[in-house]
């Protein structure tokens, strides 16, 4: 897992309280408040972004809300996820949406 | 109203103090010389009523005749907007198709109180049906033929959203109708009154349809929305009707704003409640009175409308 000295790197909505967000059918519809700019969230990516809405989280956590069965897969499996995970928060960084906690310090 | 003012007054007063054209969303006043334009003006928009000059006008322009050497003195009519020259003159004889463009032209890029969708918008019993579309799908023609078969226009060219309450606002003009559409239309409602055909514009030939004495009255009312057509006309189609899920009607529709990015969260929240709160559907066609038919049962069957504050 990715760290910060020692402590293990936390991901945080950017603006919880401002980020609006709509349901249509399957789709997840989201509106950047600081870019101005909408984005479709997938299923996958909407399961990390709502897994934030309660607060910062380690991937290993976000492991835990969104994967069935996180807590007793193998180490194989987790360093998959982690990885999936990982490329998923990427995705969201670059919309602007999420940011790592320790940017926040920074 | 303007049908009844003697030609030569309505060529007066666009030569003088103008003539004031209450659209609904907005009022404008136009001036202007140009030989046809006040025959043609007087056509299309002689449901209209004759207002007083001294008022309020969102826009005022002017059609200002031009001469150019480089043309050899060939006449070439010049849109006026509040001074400015915002466009290239085109050829006198573009005298009408110039005028609503350049009204168009206005309105998208001042009206930014209001989400400004490319669309036709019509409405039956308080009822608004939102046809948004890029050019060549038939938007207008069926726009024009709902009219025709009892709808109301509010208008050919912009869904005007109101952002306080996602009301559909009226912007009656006449509407556009480009080429093959104008021999179809003129069969297909022999009763509608349409303009001088204008041949050779940069959209091609164009004719205007006027808007039908009961749009015109009701041009302040604004309207419900509770319908999204998405229309698409194939010649010798036969009529398909299919759902569209809301959150493709969400990416086009936000896609067919004209000032989306520029309005921001407001256009966030206001394209989510449009497609919350209607029914959308693909409506693809090839024969008009179908697509009329079709839309009519459509909204028949949407009976959840924006309901007024939420």
């Amino acid at each position: 897992m990715e760290e910060v000295g020692t402590v293990p790197v936390r991901w945080r909505i950017v603006l919880p309280d401002r980020v609006r967000i709509v349901r249509l059918d399957d789709a997840v519809i989201v509106f950047n408040p600081l870019s101005w700019q909408t984005h479709f969230l997938n299923e996958a990516a909407w399961c990390v972004f709502d897994a934030l809405r309660s607060g910062p989280m380690t991937v290993d956590a976000l492991i835990g809300e969104c994967v069935e069965g996180g807590d007793g897969m193998t180490s194989e499996d987790r360093n998959e996820w982690t990885r999936i995970l990982n490329a998923h928060l990427a995705e969201l960084a670059a919309m602007g949406l999420v940011m790592r906690d320790d940017a926040v310090a920074a | 109203m303007i049908a009844e003012l003697p030609v030569a007054e309505l060529r007066r007063r666009l030569r003088n103090e103008g003539l004031s054209l209450d659209c609904g969303l907005i009022r404008v006043r136009v001036r202007g010389d140009v030989p046809g334009f006040a025959e043609a003006l007087q056509r299309l928009y002689g449901a209209f009523p004759l207002e007083c000059a001294n008022v309020f006008h969102d826009v005022t322009v002017r059609l200002e005749r031009k001469r150019r050497w480089r043309d050899r003195l060939r006449p070439y009519v010049q849109f006026v907007l509040d001074g400015d020259a915002p466009f290239d003159a085109l050829p006198a004889a573009h005298h009408l198709p110039m005028f609503e463009w350049g009204i168009n032209w206005c309105v998208a890029s001042r009206c930014h109180r209001y989400l400004l969708l490319h669309a036709g918008t019509v409405a039956r019993d308080g009822l608004g049906v939102l046809i948004p579309a890029v050019p060549g799908t038939g938007k207008s023609t069926l726009t024009a033929a709902l009219t025709a078969r009892g709808f109301r226009l509010l208008s050919d060219e912009f869904g005007v959203v109101r952002l306080r309450d996602h009301r559909l606002l009226p912007l009656v003009r006449p509407v556009s109708l480009k080429n093959e559409s104008i021999a179809v239309f003129a069969r297909f409602a022999p009763e509608a009154v349409i303009g001088p055909t204008f041949h050779g514009t940069r959209k091609g030939d164009v004719a205007h349809v006027a808007p039908t004495p009961q749009s015109v009255a009701a041009r302040a009312e604004p309207a419900v929305p509770a319908l999204i057509v998405f229309p698409q006309f194939r010649k010798g189609a036969r009529l398909s009707v299919e759902p569209v899920d809301a959150g493709l009607a969400f990416v086009k529709v936000s896609g067919n704003a004209f000032n989306y990015e520029l309005l921001g969260e407001r256009a966030f929240e206001a394209v989510a409640r449009l497609v919350q709160s209607c029914r959308c559907y693909r409506v693809c066609y090839g024969e008009l009175e179908e697509a009329v038919a079709a839309v009519d049962e459509l909204l028949a069957r949407a009976v959840q409308p924006l309901a007024v504050g939420q």
